[in-house]
């Protein structure tokens, strides 16, 4: 007769590397429901921006998430931007998808080595994360930090980045895209890999829609979705097309992010081959006000943040929405039906991000 | 110091094609974007006081559409989760770190999402109902 159990997944688990716990409710070894639980680290970022000046909650934001900061820091400084009249110089708008498309490259070797952990091949795992490392070299050659670069600010960016770094840069990036046609292979192709993630934790587009899942995960389900046709920074010229797949599963969610990485290597060649050559910042006039929507692509997916501002030097609101946050919920439809051995890879393959979900 | 007056909030907001309803219409209006296939994004929800202006924004393609519901601060809201499941979690976000009354809720945390029963009551609110209680023997 089978036996119906309750057992908690996390908030301390192997697999993830910030708390999150989801009760599952199992029938045997099948999972029949899932209930997430979060606010285990919880840091109330948002009441923190109506505290401070509106120019310090660049920092503050940027440090929402440690693997996207720079993300965070253009979504708040755009909005910013919109709502005080600023036009942002184009090398600036240029040097942001730099940056912008160098995390999301590093996100995703990020998750790419994390999700190879999940299903025990500790040694793509390494692949991925020695590869990472060049990026993260990138970075702080261009901006002199490694995680939280601060190159963001209010009307443009702190610093430029010279030609010999940009030189650099475009030589590091063929390296890289040596070592990644080499592993990402692995990911695709293995028989161990794909029998573990083929058919695993399906999400059907009209699911994704709306269960308002964001990003890769919506994209793996074959929806025609990415901020960055919104054409923010320099992508109104640097035009982008979603990468899609259909098949909704853990392999599919993959494949999209091994693509999107291809697509990152060729829009920084590209934005570094046309990087105008004009200011990187103008300075910020008067005080913002009205409420304004600023919505950019993190590696994870849609990042929105609503701004509210009064006139004066605090906001009246900040909110953010961050794109696990929205996953969350098609997390939950995604692991009913799966067998308990393959919650940690179902669970992995939406790229959780504690720190941009509890902010 | 100049004092700062608000305009009324639809006349500020630059937010993209904001429509306001009324609460009494909220979930049929809801149900109407679920009809289109717009995807549910997020709320957003702006404590002006004596009331609480909520910010429903739906995806349509690349584009946002948003829906604006006014409530008095003690007023019931409705979930939108019978069109919308995966609002679950914002809305007992606005319940817990706001203190609205959303009712109904598919998934209801019953005000412990975030919060434990050591803290203070709805931190997000500009007007606190409640001071945070103290642990016995402190």
């Amino acid at each position: 007769m089978a036996q119906r159990t309750v057992i908690p997944f996390g908030p301390q688990h192997p697999v993830l590397p910030e708390p999150i716990q989801l009760k599952l409710t199992l029938k045997d070894e099948i999972v029949e429901e899932a209930l997430p639980h979060i606010g285990y680290v919880h840091r109330g970022v948002e009441k923190a921006a109506e505290r401070m000046d509106y120019t310090q909650n660049v920092f503050l934001v940027e440090r929402i998430c440690g693997i996207c900061s720079f993300i965070h820091a253009l979504c708040y400084c755009q909005g910013l931007e919109r709502l005080m009249g600023l036009e942002v110089p184009r090398r600036a708008a240029y040097l942001r998808v730099i940056w912008s498309e160098l995390h999301r490259l590093q996100s995703h070797h990020l998750w790419l080595g994390l999700y190879a952990d999940a299903f025990g091949f500790e040694s793509l795992f390494m692949e991925f994360w020695r590869s990472r490392e060049m990026l993260m070299d990138i970075f702080e050659k261009t901006a002199g930090s490694r995680v939280i670069i601060s190159a963001c600010c209010i009307g443009g960016v702190r610093r430029d980045i010279s030609d010999q770094h940009l030189q650099e840069t475009l030589e590091t990036l063929k390296m890289l895209e040596a070592a990644f046609d080499k592993s990402s292979e692995v990911m695709l192709n293995d028989y161990t890999v794909k029998k573990r993630t083929v058919g695993k934790g399906i999400l059907p587009a009209d699911k994704a829609i709306l269960l308002g899942a964001a990003g890769p995960v919506l994209r793996a389900s074959g929806v025609e979705q990415d901020a960055r046709q919104t054409g923010f920074a320099a992508y109104d010229e640097l035009r982008v097309e979603p990468v899609v797949e259909t098949a909704g599963d853990c392999y599919a969610r993959a494949k999209v992010r091994i693509r999107e990485c291809r697509q990152s290597l060729d829009l920084v060649r590209r934005a570094i081959a046309g990087l105008p050559d004009t200011d990187i910042a103008v300075r910020p006039k008067g005080r913002p006000n009205g409420r304004t929507i600023s919505r950019v692509e993190q590696p994870r997916g849609e990042l929105l943040y609503f701004l509210a501002a009064n006139g004066t030097q605090k906001l009246d609101r900040l909110r953010v929405r961050t794109p696990t946050f929205a996953n969350v919920a098609p997390l939950v439809h995604m692991l009913p039906g799966c067998e308990v051995a393959d919650v940690p890879v179902i669970v992995l393959s939406i790229d959780p991000c504690i720190s941009c979900t509890e902010r | 110091m100049t004092e700062v007056t608000r305009p009324p909030a639809a006349a500020m907001c630059d937010v993209e094609p904001t429509r306001p309803v009324a609460v009494s219409d909220l979930c049929a209006a809801a149900e109407a974007m679920a009809t289109r296939n717009l995807r549910f994004v997020t709320a957003t929800c702006l404590d002006m006081g004596a009331t609480f202006d909520i910010y429903y924004h739906f995806a349509d393609g690349v584009k946002l559409d948003n829906l604006l519901v006014t409530i008095p601060r003690d007023a019931e809201l409705p979930s939108i989760t019978a069109s919308y499941l995966g609002a679950f979690l914002v809305e007992n976000e606005m319940k817990e770190l706001f203190g609205i009354n959303v009712v109904d809720i598919g998934i209801d945390y019953n005000g412990r999402l975030f919060m434990t029963e050591l803290d203070q009551a709805h931190p997000m609110a500009k007007v606190q109902s409640c001071a945070a209680p103290t642990v016995e023997g402190e």
